[in-house]
């Protein structure tokens, strides 16, 4: 799964980063942020839904959006997606069309907020 | 016979008694006098005979000797005295006034010149009795003397009347005494026949009533005719209380059958009224809803209903303004078991003779916990199949996304997103059918279709359809058959997928350069064996316990890593023992595992 959104991700022109577990991604995230984050819930070590609380309160005033693939609906992760900023949920399976140009927009609007580097 | 005749004939009996008294006391009487003057007669006659003729004849009355005599003879019974000569003529006589001295024929016989006999007086034809005797002179034959007596008295002798009223009169009496006792004892009787008659009318005797009949004979036909009756009706009501006894014992039987029945019921039965009151309750109701039958009877269920839902249904259903005319039914978990489910219904009861009528309410309470878990489970089913297919769908849809930008992409990339649709697909299909098979094993819809499958050939079918993904890995797969396998009755085709599930396995584990061997051999007990041994990464001991659990995947980084959905051994688990066989695991981990199959196989001798 992950290959092809890394591949279609790298198609798109974005440097991507992939990572094993949520252990590694908040390693990985807390030595440097990244612009987006897209994570699965079933993961070992640390599972997405930890690994976004772990995040929540890490860095409280994170600048990037992350997305949540789920197979379940967003319905029911909301005993705690109530405590996330500026986090969407997809179900699987997940469009990689709908990644990508929902990533497109989000950056877009970044830019024009101000002070976003170019993907 | 009547009193009045019986009086009358007591009456008759006494003056007959009476006269018969009277009858024997006058002939008795009789007798008396007839001696006595007899005694007087031959006495006075012997007397004068003594005395010589001239004495007699001619003394005057006054100085005659038998004047004398017979003078003492002032009965009435004296007739006379005479003295007659020989030729009858009289001498000399002495009459009481009014008698007259009949004739008679003397005797001339010496022999006998004493007797007597009996004469008829001439004047009123009386009886005389005579005595004579002879009058001697010098010894010679002068004339007779003659005494009459009268044979029977002129009067009763009055001085025996008043001796003779005073034996009659005891019998008078007596038999009036006799007749008022007879009558006094007999009234109740008459009551009785009286009463008799009344009874018989009033139970519809056609003879009854027909007049008094005081008669005795009467009194013992009533009383027989009402013994009958009475015989009759206590027979009736004999027969009528054994029909009742036996009924009611019959009821009794039925009822307690019913009861039976009811106490066998499964379910918890409540029959409630209007009002919600229980009026029965089966044995059922303690285990279901935690009370005792006896403390729910008559209780209304605020006061013993623990479970709130069930009180707020009938609570609800016993205010309701109509009767309850439809059912009703909750689920609820019972209180401190949240892993139980109960399920309460409620049943309007009509009466019997008119269905628009509502008695009151039945309750059923029914544990289905089972049913509840299995709904469940098979939500959790549907669910969890869904949740498995996302991930191969995920994938294929990715990557034929990516496809559709064919002209951008590199060739391998091209590859590489035809083969993943393509393996992900076969996944799926394979996960489907699985999850499928399970089912079915699980709802027991799977039947086990047995044919004559030879083991040898068996194992090779598997060995050869596993061969090109053992290939595609890089491990070989050998095969190990003992020279005398036979046939067994298998399905071929649940096995083939056990095996091929137990050999995939093998292979997915393994490293690159590993072996997968696939062998079976007979054992001593008439059982078959078939193992599957790899050297690959092997299961802990831990995991070896739960490996054979559904759903279950050891948390272990290289089984992650590699991808199942934790069904293949459940199934392949399924499977043997369908066919009542075991399966077991031994392992080493990082050294590798060997699962081993033992069933009942060697049909070689039994069938042929």
């Amino acid at each position: 799964m992950t290959r092809v959104i890394e591949l279609f991700l790298r198609r798109e022109g974005y440097a991507v980063e992939v990572v094993g577990d949520g252990q590694e991604a908040l390693e990985s995230i807390l030595r440097q942020a990244p612009d987006a984050l897209i994570t699965d819930i079933n993961m070992p070590r640390m599972s997405g839904k930890e690994l976004c609380l772990q995040l929540e309160r890490q860095l409280p005033e994170r600048g990037f959006r992350i997305i949540v693939m789920t197979s379940m609906t967003e319905r029911d992760h909301r005993d705690w997606s109530g405590e996330m900023r500026d986090t969407v949920f997809m179900e699987k399976p997940v469009s990689m069309r709908h990644i990508v140009s929902m990533l497109a927009e989000y950056f877009a609007d970044r830019r024009a907020e101000g002070g976003v580097p170019d993907a | 016979m009547s009193n009045n005749r019986f009086g009358a004939i007591m009456l008759a009996a006494s003056v007959l008694v009476a006269g018969l008294i009277i009858g024997l006391l006058y002939w008795h009487q009789l007798r008396v006098y007839r001696d006595t003057i007899r005694n007087h007669g031959v006495a006075m006659v012997r007397a004068l005979s003594m005395v010589e003729m001239p004495q007699l004849a001619t003394a005057s009355r006054t100085t005659s000797l038998f004047a004398a005599l017979t003078g003492i003879e002032s009965s009435d019974a004296f007739a006379y005295g005479a003295v007659v000569t020989k030729s009858g003529e009289k001498v000399f006589e002495v009459a009481s006034p009014g008698t007259i001295v009949p004739a008679a024929t003397m005797p001339t016989e010496p022999a006998a010149w004493f007797g007597e006999h009996m004469l008829t007086s001439p004047g009123d034809g009386r009886k005389i009795r005579e005595f004579y005797g002879p009058v001697l002179t010098h010894g010679e034959l002068e004339g007779f003397v003659r005494v009459g007596y009268y044979d029977s008295p002129r009067f009763l002798p009055f001085a025996d009347i008043s001796y003779v009223a005073l034996m009659a009169l005891p019998v008078f009496l007596l038999t009036g005494l006799c007749i008022f006792m007879i009558r006094q004892e007999t009234r109740p009787i008459t009551q009785l026949s009286q009463r008799l008659d009344e009874i018989g009318k009033s139970y519809g005797d056609a003879e009854a009533g027909l007049g008094p009949g005081l008669e005795n004979r009467d009194l013992v036909r009533r009383l027989n005719k009402f013994l009958h009756m009475v015989e009759t009706r206590t027979r009736e009501l004999d027969q009528q209380y054994l029909a009742a006894q036996t009924s009611s014992r019959l009821l009794a039987y039925k009822q307690e059958k019913a009861s039976a029945v009811l106490d066998a019921i499964p379910e918890a039965v409540l029959v409630l009224d209007a009002s919600a009151v229980p009026t029965y309750a089966n044995p059922k109701i303690e285990p279901l809803l935690g009370v005792d039958r006896k403390e729910v009877i008559g209780v209304p269920p605020q006061k013993w209903c623990k479970e709130k839902e069930v009180l707020q249904l009938l609570m609800r259903l016993s205010n309701q303004t109509g009767p309850v005319v439809d059912a009703n039914s909750i689920e609820y978990s019972p209180e401190g078991h949240p892993d139980r489910k109960i399920l309460g219904s409620v049943y309007p009861l009509f009466s019997p003779r008119d269905h628009t009528i509502v008695l009151g309410m039945l309750v059923v309470f029914r544990e289905i916990s089972d049913e509840f878990r299995a709904r469940q489970a098979g939500a959790e089913f549907v669910a969890q199949v869904a949740h498995e297919l996302k991930a191969p769908l995920g994938n294929i849809a990715g990557y034929s996304e990516l496809l559709l930008d064919y002209a951008a992409l590199e060739e391998s990339d091209r590859v590489n997103a035809v083969n993943v649709i393509h393996d992900e697909t076969e996944r799926a299909a394979a996960l489907i059918d699985n999850l499928l098979n399970i089912a079915k094993l699980e709802t027991g819809t799977l039947p086990l279709r047995r044919q004559r499958v030879r083991i040898p050939d068996l194992l090779r079918d598997t060995a050869d359809s596993m061969g090109k993904i053992a290939a595609t890995k890089g491990v070989s797969l050998e095969l190990k058959l003992a020279p005398d396998l036979g046939s067994a009755r298998l399905d071929k085709d649940l096995f083939r997928i056990a095996l091929a599930n137990l050999v995939s396995n093998a292979i997915k584990y393994s490293n690159a350069g590993g072996r997968v061997i696939l062998s079976a051999e007979n054992l001593d007990d008439l059982q078959t064996k078939i193992s599957v041994r790899d050297e690959g990464i092997g299961i802990s001991a831990a995991d070896c316990e739960r490996v054979f659990d559904k759903y279950y995947r050891s948390g272990d980084k290289e089984v992650s890593a590699r991808s199942g959905h934790g069904l293949g051994l459940f199934l392949a688990k399924q499977i043997v023992e369908l066919h009542h066989g075991t399966i077991s695991v031994s392992s080493t981990l990082g050294k590798g595992s060997e699962f081993t199959i033992e069933f009942h196989g060697q049909t070689q001798q039994l069938e042929e």
